[in-house]
């Protein structure tokens, strides 16, 4: 495995490239879900969401 | 051709982005999609070979002998052989050609733009095992200049189902390209769409729409340095230094400083609707600006960016005559293009809701 590594580098660059998309996915899907909460929390700020 | 595929990834992206509404919370498949997208981009923009032809082999060894282009080759079947004997060549010790049989490869030569057969002298005692199985591959061939010949030196990739384009001068940093173009025209997108809802603010005098627009002026900055600071490190290894005050480095520093005076003028005034006045009118003046200095000042002066005046087309990208984006590369674009455009959306979307949330508390 790790010969293998040393010898293509890109799937190095590949792994680290998704690692990082992986912290911003999780970042981006957490952010989204507390913001919802908020939301719910707060009625009638989203358009739509909830008449008041 | 070229635009179709692209403004249709666009287009798909602006679609699964907006879906069900720019200030809606997006549903949990667009989530996953979005997500998902940038993986297969990413996949895609990294692993396949980048294969170029003999004529780009012969170039690069010509301006710099030595140098290692990767070709790609299929082999015609039945002309790979075993190896009997092995005899060294009288006028060159290092060269062998292998009696009873030589390698005969079908590869493209852009020159006459057809297949061409060409015969590769092996500099190895020993043929490789992926060489006699007959299947296409792309290898690592450097051109020698003096004795006019090509010298095959190890195979980088067996039966490859996808290749990049092998752009002169570029070589593996043409998958930049991915992630540097489409992270420009974001956030030429995210001006447009905070001028839009400027002028919309303007018309109806309606808080919202100045939320939206101070939203995506803010992600379309972002946007933009991330295309700066990837087009540094290009610059560093293509242009020799990170900053040289190219025209196209010194426009889209220009652009910074004047997004950067938008929010200068949204943090020096405090009352509400001055400030989303004020700030609307300002995002429509600096839009102006905007297709001039990413689309216009660029190309008509002499610069190292591709696309500029010293060049005889108007770009990799745009142009039907560059050869920088093969179809694989274009699809692979316009996907890179797409995941782009709905990421954007969704973090656009965020910002929006979290400024209509601060919005409400404030009253």
């Amino acid at each position: 495995m790790i010969e293998f590594l040393i010898k293509h580098s890109i799937y190095i660059v590949l792994i680290i490239v998704l690692i990082i998309w992986a912290g911003i996915s999780f970042y981006l899907y957490s952010l989204d879900k507390k913001i919802s909460k908020l939301e719910k929390n707060i009625p009638d700020i989203v358009e739509g969401s909830k008449p008041s | 051709m070229k635009a179709i595929i692209i403004i249709v990834g666009l287009g798909l992206g602006l679609f699964i982005g907006i879906y069900p509404g720019l200030t809606k919370p997006k549903p949990k498949f667009i989530k996953f999609f979005a997500l998902l997208i940038p993986v297969f981009t990413i996949f895609l923009t990294l692993l396949p070979p980048i294969a170029g032809t003999f004529e780009d082999a012969r170039i690069v060894g010509q301006r710099s002998p030595g140098k290692m282009v990767n070709v790609k080759l299929t082999p015609i079947p039945g002309t790979v052989r075993h190896v009997t004997t092995i005899k060294s060549l009288s006028d060159d010790p290092e060269d062998y050609i292998i009696t009873g049989g030589y390698e005969q490869f079908i590869a493209f030569d852009s020159q006459s733009g057809k297949n061409k057969v060409y015969k590769l002298v092996i500099n190895n005692k020993i043929i490789p095992k992926e060489l006699k199985e007959g299947k296409p591959l792309v290898s690592l061939i450097n051109y020698n200049a003096e004795k006019d010949k090509y010298y095959f030196n190890s195979i980088v990739s067996v039966d490859p189902i996808l290749t990049l384009p092998y752009v002169a001068s570029l070589g593996e940093l043409v998958r930049i390209l991915n992630y540097h173009v489409p992270s420009a025209w974001i956030a030429v997108l995210a001006f447009l769409i905070s001028m839009i809802f400027s002028v919309q603010y303007l018309r109806k005098r309606d808080i919202k729409y100045d939320v939206i627009s101070s939203s995506a002026a803010e992600v379309g900055t972002v946007y933009t340095i991330f295309a700066t600071v990837t087009g540094m490190f290009w610059a560093k290894f293509n242009w020799g230094s990170y900053w040289n005050w190219d025209p196209r480095e010194t426009s889209i520093f220009v652009l910074l400083l004047i997004y950067g005076a938008y929010f200068a003028l949204r943090s020096a005034i405090e009352k509400e609707d001055v400030k989303a006045r004020l700030s609307a009118v300002y995002s429509i003046l600096a839009f102006i600006t905007v297709p001039f200095f990413v689309f216009v000042l660029p190309r008509i002066t002499q610069s190292l960016h591709p696309g500029s005046a010293s060049e005889s087309n108007i770009g990799p990208v745009l142009s039907s005559q560059s050869d920088m984006l093969n179809t694989t590369k274009q699809y692979i674009f316009s996907l890179s293009m797409m995941s782009f455009t709905i990421i954007f959306l969704w973090i656009l979307n965020l910002r929006i809701r979290v400024g209509n949330l601060k919005l409400k508390i404030n009253n």
